[in-house]
Order: structure tokens, then sequence, then C-alpha cells
């Protein structure tokens, strides 16, 4: 599965990226620090997952997940915050974003999450 | 009298005949007594008439009596008297002698006096000087009011210590005044303090709770992801394993402190999900329960005013917990309509006189109160108090849910 990571803080960005990355035959295309870098890269790649931060500065993730899915509506998006899942899961499901993801959670559940919530784009 | 006299002794040296000589010379000694006795008197009257008038003029009051027709009957200028009349005067009008002190409506007074036989005083000045006139009516010897008496008592030393106690009271009260503003002016920075202090405490707060979410938990989080691809599939206690769990620890601690400091819920628009969480907290921490009765469509636009209500809320609760001495208490918060809110707390507990809060000698809550106060009247809400001792209390916050930037802080 190949995978962009959405991340403003630049050691989260590396962490999450370095993690997916080591997982079994999971790739990271690229990793984006905002909205714009992401949907270019989101336009040259077409990910099967984007992972956005649900706060990108002053930028919005729940914003860019919507844009995302309007530029390339078979792909999956995962919200992983430090910000509760639980008080934001519901907009972002109506939003079309496939699963929110607690930043601080164990590692193990985190990959787990990710792997249920996507499905490989055709 | 003296007519009376001549007749008795012409009578004496007409009478002729001895019967009538004898009765004659009789009468004659008896009148000759009692004409003595007159003549005597008369002098009596008239010295007492003269002390009389020398004890008025030395007694220093001016006087003018004025006939019912309002001419001058006659005068007496006495000590330093306020007009000036000469005895060629006597017998006019007082409309056309009256001077400074003697006019100013004498003559009406006078007409006055004669109508209703009632004195009247009223204070005059003559250049530098003040008297007190006094108009009464003026009786004859015959007992017939014939006009008024006119007298001047000269009051300018009363009249200057009446000025000077004015004047000083004048300063008195000025001082008074200058005081009152004073304070008042100290009274207002005061609360203008407390309200500044409200706002950097909320902007501290916020940038520590941003740093700690935004940056402290980010890196946590990375150091933990980045150790746990180290000890994919690993076994046992390692001490990597041992950081980890550390890590953890330290990402659920950061976490607690940034909420606690700084609830995420007012980054966005969740004042209701913060008030939610005010009230889990004050329950676990201080075993007030608090009945919710929440409006989500209340929801301030401005974050300011979000922090505000929640920091209102907050406050109202700690006091409830600290002098109320009740286990529950009530939150509403609802839309007020015409773009704003309602924040109430209600307890039935100790309650207080309200004046307390004033006088500060309610606990050291007051300040909480105070700041919050000043900082929701900036925006143009309102706080409102009511309570009474063991009456429990009932605190009404009125928030706008946008803020006017001309009324904002």
């Amino acid at each position: 599965m190949r995978f962009i990571v959405v991340d403003d803080h630049p050691a989260a960005r590396r962490a999450l990226a370095r993690l997916i990355g080591s997982q079994p035959r999971w790739e990271v295309e690229g990793t984006a620090r905002n909205a714009s870098d992401a949907l270019e890269l989101v336009r040259e790649s077409s990910p099967d997952v984007v992972v956005v931060d649900l706060l990108l500065g002053d930028e919005s993730g729940m914003a860019l997940a919507v844009r995302i899915l309007e530029l390339e509506p078979s792909s999956n998006v995962v919200i992983c915050s430090m910000v509760e899942p639980g008080r934001y899961a519901s907009a972002a499901a109506e939003a079309g974003v496939s699963a929110c993801i607690d930043k601080a959670a164990p590692t193990a559940r985190l990959i787990e999450t990710l792997r249920n919530a996507c499905r490989p784009a055709s | 009298m003296k007519e009376l006299s001549d007749r008795v002794g012409g009578g004496h040296d007409a009478s002729d005949g001895v019967d009538t000589v004898e009765g004659s010379s009789s009468l004659n000694e008896s009148l000759r007594a009692t004409n003595e006795k007159l003549a005597r008197k008369v002098v009596e009257l008239e010295q007492t008439n003269r002390e009389l008038t020398n004890l008025r003029r030395d007694a220093g009051v001016p006087t003018v009596v004025l006939d019912r027709d309002l001419r001058v009957h006659h005068f007496l200028e006495g000590v330093a008297a306020p007009f000036h009349l000469r005895p060629r005067d006597v017998g006019q009008p007082i409309s056309e002698v009256e001077g400074a002190v003697l006019g100013a409506g004498l003559a009406e007074e006078s007409r006055r006096v004669l109508d209703t036989l009632e004195a009247s005083a009223k204070e005059v000045a003559d250049g530098g000087r003040w008297y007190q006139r006094r108009v009464g009516p003026w009786r004859r010897t015959d007992g017939e009011v014939g006009g008024v008496i006119v007298t001047f008592n000269e009051i300018t030393s009363l009249k200057e210590a009446q000025e000077e106690l004015a004047g000083f009271n004048d300063r008195l009260e000025e001082d008074a005044e200058r005081r009152a503003a004073a304070l008042e002016r100290r009274a207002r920075q005061l609360r203008r303090l407390a309200s500044r202090m409200g706002e950097a405490e909320q902007a501290e707060r916020r940038r520590i709770a941003m740093w700690v979410h935004g940056h402290l938990q980010q890196l946590l989080m990375a150091m933990k992801m980045t150790l746990s691809t180290e000890v994919d599939g690993e076994d046992g206690d390692t001490p990597v394993r041992e950081a980890l769990d550390l890590l953890e620890t330290a990402i659920a601690d950061a976490r607690d402190l940034a909420r606690e400091v700084y609830p995420p819920d007012l980054f966005s628009s969740g004042l209701v999900e913060a008030l939610e969480s005010l009230a889990s907290e004050v329950d676990q921490r201080h075993g007030l329960r608090v009945e919710l009765e929440l409006e989500t469509a209340a929801q301030p636009a401005d974050e300011s005013l979000r922090y505000l209500v929640y920091d209102a809320a907050k406050e109202l609760l700690f006091n409830v917990v600290k002098h109320a001495g009740v286990q529950e208490a009530t939150l509403r918060y609802r839309n007020a309509g015409e773009g704003s809110a309602v924040l109430e707390i209600l307890d039935e507990g100790n309650g207080f006189e309200v004046h307390q809060l004033d006088d500060g000698s309610y606990g050291g809550s007051g300040m909480g109160l105070f700041s919050i106060q000043e900082r929701i009247e900036a925006y143009g809400g309102s706080l409102e108090i009511a309570s009474r001792p063991r009456g429990g209390t009932h605190v009404s916050l009125t928030a706008p849910l946008a803020s006017d930037p001309e009324d904002g802080p």
C-alpha cells in the first residue's frame, strides 16, 4: 500500500513516515507539511492512503480531507491527531474519512487501526 | 397743664365774700396741690422720655418710623446708620427718600405689615455691610397702629462668619468630591487591572497549552514511534520497551496538563463540550455533582468569549465548592436570543450578603468575580449575583454570541 503523510510538525511527520515505512508491503510515497503541498502530492502519486493531522498550523486537516476525497474519491483518508478522536470522529465519518487515530495510542494499535481502515485503491 | 394752672390761679384772684372765700380757699389749696403733683409728673415724664430717646440713640439701633401713608414720621440714626435722612425729610414719602437699605421693597413690605400687623425681617446689604432690616407695626400712645417702625441691626460679622463657614463647607465638599473621584478612579484602575490580568492569563494558558499540545506531545509521540520500530516483534522487558512505557505515561500526563490549562474544545467551537468536561472534573476532584442543562446552539463565535464563559463557569463552580457547603449545583447554558447567551450557576447552599463582595469580606473569591464582571462588561455583557445567607446563590452571566470589535477590549 502506498501512503502520503501530512503533518505540520517535522518530528512527528518523520516518525510517522518511518513507522509506516517499517511495515511489510507499506510504502510512503511522500510527506507534506501543509494542505497545498499535500494536494500536489496526491495529484502526482494517487496514493492508497493519506494520513492527515487534524491541526495543520492554521489549516484544518478536516477541510483537507474533504478536498482530497473530491480529488481522489478512491483513496482513503485517515486522520491521525493528538486530539482525542471522540471529539471529532462523527464529523469526520460524515466527511468520508476512513478512520480517526489517536496519535498518543500505543504504536501497535495505531498500525492495527491503519491496517483495518484501509482497503487498497483499485 | 400750664393752661389749667393759670386758670386755677386766676380763680383764686377773683374770689370774694367770707363763705365763698373759705370755700374757694380750700378748693384752691387742693387744686394747687394737684397742679404741683402734675407738674412734677410732667418733669418726670420728660426726663424718662429723654432717657428713653438717649437710650435708643446710645444703643445704636438706627430706626425709621413711617406713618400709615408711608411718610417719614421720625427717625433715629443711631451709630453707623445705613441711611442718611435729614430733618426736612420728615413728612416726605419714603419712596422719595429711600436709599440702598431703605429701598429694596421697603414700601411694599411696610404695606404688608400694615395689612397683617405681623413683623417681618430680611437681610439687606449696603456697601460691604449687612443689616437685618426688621419692619413691625408702630403703635402710638393711644394703642392705635400709626404706621411701621423699621430697625436695622448690623449683622456684617455674622454674615462674614457665615460666608467663611460656607466657603469652608464648599472646600470640604470639593475635597470630599476629589477624594471620591480619586477612589472611583482607583476602583476603575483596579477593575481594568483585573480584566487585563484575566486576559493575560488566558493568553498565557493558551500559549502553554498550544506548546504542550502542538510541540511537546508531538516530540514525545515521535520518539515513541521511532523507538517502537526498533522493538517490533521483540519480547521481554528490554530497556527500549521500558523507555516506550515511560513515553506513554509522559504523553498521557502532557495531554492532561494541556487539557487542564486550556480546554482544547475552546480552540474550535466546543464550549458546551468544555463545560461538560469541567462538570465531570469538578465532580471527580471536589465531589460536587453538577446538573447540566446545555444548549449546543449557544456557541460564541469568538474564542476569547468562549474562554471567558468557560472561565466564569469554572470560577463560579469553585466558589460553590469553597463557600456553599453543598454537594450539588446546577449549570445552565442557553441561547437567550438577541445575539446573547446566558450562563447560570445555581446552588441551594450557604449564600451570603451580596454587598460582602464589594467590601471584600466574602472570602478571597471577590477578585475572580471582579475580573469576570469587568471582562464581560468590556464585551457588552453583564454579571448578576443574587444571594442571601442560607438562601442559596444564583449567578447569571450574559454574554454576546459575537464580539463587536468596538465593544471588545
